[in-house]
């Protein structure tokens, strides 16, 4: 059932974003051929960090889901950026909330980045929202990962800043 | 005859504080959203990213500042349910792991099926909303939050706070903190007197009540919001109670986006129910109850036509010289820089000296005076040159700025 539900969900993921692939939408990437393989499930679940094999930063397994799921490049890339982010936590597990603070840094870009695209009308805001709580949730996919990104945010309680534009926010090759 | 004062003007030039203007001050507003339980750091920054597209960077021409203080209540909530529904069978599953991952670190539970978790999340939900007004009120999380949002005050901008779920019992203990000399404030009672300074919007409202707001209608909730309606029932047992619903957020025909109907961006923000619209009249109308008087502008300038050195200063355009020996019949000469002081401050703020020139020596600018009341002082204090001191202390009542020596 719940297979089922995550196929629906990816099919209307899918639909969404070839309807808003309009003339003006950014050329759909082809680097789907340079997809790693799969990774081992027990593997992948051994460290916290997971698999990486390109040397992208990204887990194996979420890069194949980003490449399948999102065919527009800016949906690509900017989740590329998110869940380089998100990784950096699981392999740098912080100590301190000066060491959350500066992890965090680097999420609110990749988060600014996805709200980039929908300001500029690629997408909507809430796609940008649900974007990014499902890279964020593809991290914390283990006991040992949930329990490390619950210290994460602990550290992170009361926190806080004013926002800044979103300009700017995608790294290089990945803005607009 | 002229008196010759010589001066050195030690105002600060603290970024944020003093912001150079023109002619006049301009009116700085800032929104901060406060989330509920079961966010996560990101989730509460989207949520106010989210916000400020949906309401603009302006508001009557002013800029919005969008701010938030994240709020974890979860404790070690997330671990506790990771150690129950991250069996090996789930964790080999990638797709059952991030709908398990998705459910705990949301809240929402549309997309699991396994009704144990739906059921501890609810019933997590309940248990940390149902926090007491004590608890809060003494916590940390509520001193650290009332200090964001003092610095704000401070600086003389203005605030309007976007709480969300137990955000909203936060609110309500920081609006109580700030005003501690306004009787009358707890976190589920917030009926203490109105701030033209600070408004709640509340979004998906657990208390019983909107502090500053006398009549209790400065907040959102939705007849669909599940979380609320299980928080109502379970409230008949207790001694509390909450506010009623006041939206009907779906049409006809109209499903829920996501499974509880509590989600701040999902339900509440979602421009395609009924509840953005009335978010949206309801921070209108805060914004519109703000009465911007915080900041003068205030002016210092060299008078070339002296013999000696002299001084004026001007706040709010009012030349205040003659209160301490200089001439009234001001030329304007080389000037110094204009300053939008904030003059409504929440507590006492002293400035530390800084010497314009003449090498005189500096000393501090204090800013002083209950909030609310307006009733403030401002004392600009120069430095002394050989012989001669200038000294200047304007009171300000009500918005009007009037010499005070």
């Amino acid at each position: 059932m719940i297979r089922k539900l995550l196929v629906m969900v990816c099919c209307s993921s899918l639909l969404f974003a070839c309807s808003t692939g309009g003339a003006s939408a950014p050329a759909v990437s082809n680097a789907s051929s340079a997809l790693p393989a799969m990774p081992d499930r027990t593997a992948n679940n051994a460290t916290l960090a997971g698999i990486d094999t390109t040397g992208s930063g990204v887990r194996d397994d979420v890069h194949r889901y980003i490449f399948l799921t999102y065919t527009s490049t800016p949906k690509r890339n900017a989740m590329m950026q998110a869940a380089k982010a998100y990784r950096n936590i699981y392999l740098n597990p912080p100590q301190t909330q000066v060491a959350a603070l500066a992890l965090a840094k680097e999420t609110d870009r990749a988060s600014d980045c996805l709200f980039s695209y929908a300001e500029t009308g690629h997408y909507s805001m809430m796609e940008a929202y649900l974007m990014a709580r499902k890279i964020e949730a593809m991290h914390a996919d283990t006991k040992a990962r949930m329990t490390l990104y619950d210290s994460y945010n602990q550290f992170l309680d009361g926190t806080g800043a004013p926002l800044g534009p979103t300009a700017g926010s995608c790294d290089a090759g990945g803005g607009l | 005859m002229k008196k010759h004062v010589a001066i050195a003007i030690t105002l600060v030039f603290a970024s944020g504080i003093f912001q150079k203007a023109s002619s006049t001050c301009g009116v700085d507003r800032a929104m901060i959203h406060i989330n509920g339980i079961q966010t996560s750091r990101s989730d509460a920054r989207d949520n106010m990213r989210a916000l400020s597209s949906g309401y603009g960077p302006t508001y009557a021409g002013q800029t919005i500042t969008y701010d938030y203080a994240y709020n974890n209540s979860n404790g070690s909530l997330w671990s506790s349910l990771a150690g129950v529904y991250f069996q090996k069978d789930v964790e080999a599953d990638p797709d059952l792991a991030a709908a398990v991952a998705y459910g705990i670190l949301t809240g929402d539970t549309s997309k699991i099926t396994i009704s144990s978790l739906q059921a501890s999340l609810k019933s997590a939900y309940q248990n940390l909303m149902a926090l007491n007004s004590t608890a809060l009120a003494v916590a940390t999380k509520t001193q650290t939050i009332a200090a964001k949002v003092n610095s704000y005050l401070n600086a003389g901008t203005d605030v309007v706070l976007v709480p969300h779920s137990q955000g909203c019992l936060y609110a309500n203990s920081v609006f109580a903190t700030i005003y501690s000399g306004i009787a009358g404030g707890n976190t589920r009672n917030g009926s203490v007197a109105s701030s033209s300074r600070l408004k709640i919007v509340a979004v998906g409202d657990p208390a019983s009540g909107v502090a500053g707001d006398p009549s209790n209608t400065s907040y959102v909730t939705a007849a669909e919001d599940g979380i609320i309606n299980a928080l109502r029932v379970q409230s008949f047992f207790n001694s509390w109670t909450l506010l009623p619903s006041n939206v009907k957020a779906l049409s006809l025909g109209q499903d829920p986006v996501d499974g509880t109907g509590h989600s701040f961006i999902q339900t509440y923000i979602n421009p395609s129910y009924s509840t953005w619209p009335k978010i949206k009249q309801a921070i209108d109308s805060a914004m519109a109850g703000l009465q911007p008087v915080g900041k003068a502008l205030v002016s210092g300038i060299w008078d070339p036509q002296a013999t000696g050195v002299e001084f004026h200063m001007l706040v709010n355009g009012l030349d205040i010289s003659s209160n301490f020996g200089a001439d009234p019949n001001l030329s304007q000469g080389a000037g110094w820089a204009n300053y939008c002081m904030p003059l409504s401050p929440t507590t006492a703020t002293t400035y530390a000296p800084v010497v314009y020139n003449r090498g005189s020596v500096a000393q501090a600018v204090t800013v002083a005076g209950p909030l609310g009341v307006q009733n403030t002082t401002v004392s600009a204090q120069s430095g002394i040159f050989p012989g001669m001191f200038f000294g200047a202390v304007m009171l300000v009542q009500n918005g009007t700025v009037s010499p005070y020596i």
